[in-house]
């Protein structure tokens, strides 16, 4: 699948500024929190629409909800997101026992050509957080899918094995986690900074991240990871 | 079990009743959320360095600051006399509530749904808070004491703000 990046960014542009400048709140209102930056209920609704294809946004009844911590990125590092925010709106996702049954029978069972990343592959790498949902890069999401389905899977918004759509480069995998991890946003920023701070010299881009969350990482790191990175003083 | 309610059963052992609060709290009412290997809890009365190093427990400083480490090496915080995001840790207590966490009958103490949920409103922080409260949300909106939750907010804005927050989330 291929990205027309110039073009998705650009109509973006003034969505994300719009959006950089509401205060962190989980959801706000078009008549209050959008009308103020964007000046007028129909320019904030013209500019949350233009987040929406990137996954940076949901909009439902006036009321709407921002990727905080992915809008706040430099334009640059979201330049180097699309491929990953692209990927994860056209995730889909399955589930059959809804427990670990369901991610150890996709780990046995996907073939070579798959790609696990954030979660698993973030929990691999650094340790930080325990993983919940197995995200697996497929070669072709349909058959992907189609296979779930013939062994009992279905599909909703529940399940713990996510399907994503291969977009992008992968040859530097390590980046390519790192990436995929500020576009998911949430608690997965957390897995980023954990990454940048645990191989920074394999990434290339560099994430802007709050203080308070990369404190949180510093603090929270476990000792056996955290000696690889700072002295710890008993 | 999760190796996080497996620490904190080990620790409700070793230190008698406590509440847990945060990443255990988060698990114990959805069975479905990322934490790190850090534990939070609350309890009445308030614990000794010496107690602690009794029982095994470790202190190490990182960055000029002290942190506490059980024997098994995950890294605890204890809240005995300051509140948690405005919320006293009497009420913590009183509200809190037993989990089972396996068939022997072993119970894990934590937070209660409605003072877990304000803790985390009021945090406010995208990268831990709102998944949370998603998870939350989407998972336990029909079990929600909202008499109860009124009763904890400081005030009506607070509790209507809440209360839409968490409908809307659960849907979106």
């Amino acid at each position: 699948m291929m990205v027309n990046e110039s073009n998705l960014i650009e109509k973006a542009a003034p969505g994300l500024l719009f959006a950089q400048e509401l205060a962190p709140r989980p959801f706000y209102t078009i008549k209050q929190h959008g009308k103020e930056i964007a000046g007028s209920e129909k320019t904030a609704y013209r500019r949350i629409k233009s987040l929406i294809p990137l996954g940076l946004a949901t909009f439902d009844r006036g009321r709407f909800a921002i990727k905080k911590e992915v809008v706040e990125q430099p334009l640059g590092v979201v330049r180097k997101l699309l491929p990953s925010l692209i990927s994860l709106k056209h995730a889909r996702r399955f589930g059959r026992s809804y427990n670990n049954a369901d991610i150890n029978f996709v780990i046995n069972s996907m073939p070579d050509t798959a790609i696990v990343t954030l979660d698993f592959r973030a929990w691999n790498l650094t340790r930080f957080q325990f993983a919940n949902d197995l995200y697996v890069y497929v070669n072709d999401l349909e058959k992907g899918a189609e296979f779930l389905k013939e062994n009992g899977f279905n599909e909703g918004s529940r399940g713990h094995v996510v399907l994503l759509p291969k977009i992008g480069s992968f040859d530097n995998e390590i980046e390519r986690v790192y990436l995929d991890c500020i576009a998911n946003g949430g608690r997965s920023i957390l897995d980023a900074i954990a990454i940048q701070l645990l191989y920074g010299d394999q990434i290339s881009v560099r994430g802007k991240f709050s203080v308070d969350a990369v404190k949180k990482v510093q603090q929270d790191m476990p000792l056996e990871k955290l000696k690889e990175i700072a002295p710890v003083s008993p | 079990m999760h190796p996080l309610v497996r620490e904190a059963l080990k620790i409700t052992k070793e230190l008698g009743p406590v509440t847990f609060v945060g990443a255990v709290a988060v698990f114990l009412h959805t069975k479905n959320t990322r934490e790190s290997q850090d534990l939070d809890f609350a309890i009445a009365k308030p614990i000794t360095r010496d107690e602690l190093l009794d029982k095994g427990y470790r202190f190490f400083t990182r960055n000029g600051v002290e942190e506490t480490y059980t024997p098994r090496e995950f890294k605890i915080d204890i809240y005995s006399e300051r509140p948690l995001n405005d919320i006293s840790i009497k009420t913590i207590i009183e509200t809190s509530k037993d989990f089972d966490v396996d068939r022997k009958g072993s119970i894990v103490n934590a937070m209660g749904l409605e003072a877990l949920i304000l803790a985390k409103f009021r945090a406010n922080r995208p990268t831990q808070d709102y998944p949370d409260l998603r998870t939350l949300a989407v998972q336990r909106l029909d079990d929600i004491n909202w008499n109860l939750l009124e009763t904890l907010s400081k005030n009506n804005a607070e509790f209507q703000d809440l209360k839409n927050t968490l409908e809307f989330i659960a849907k979106n």
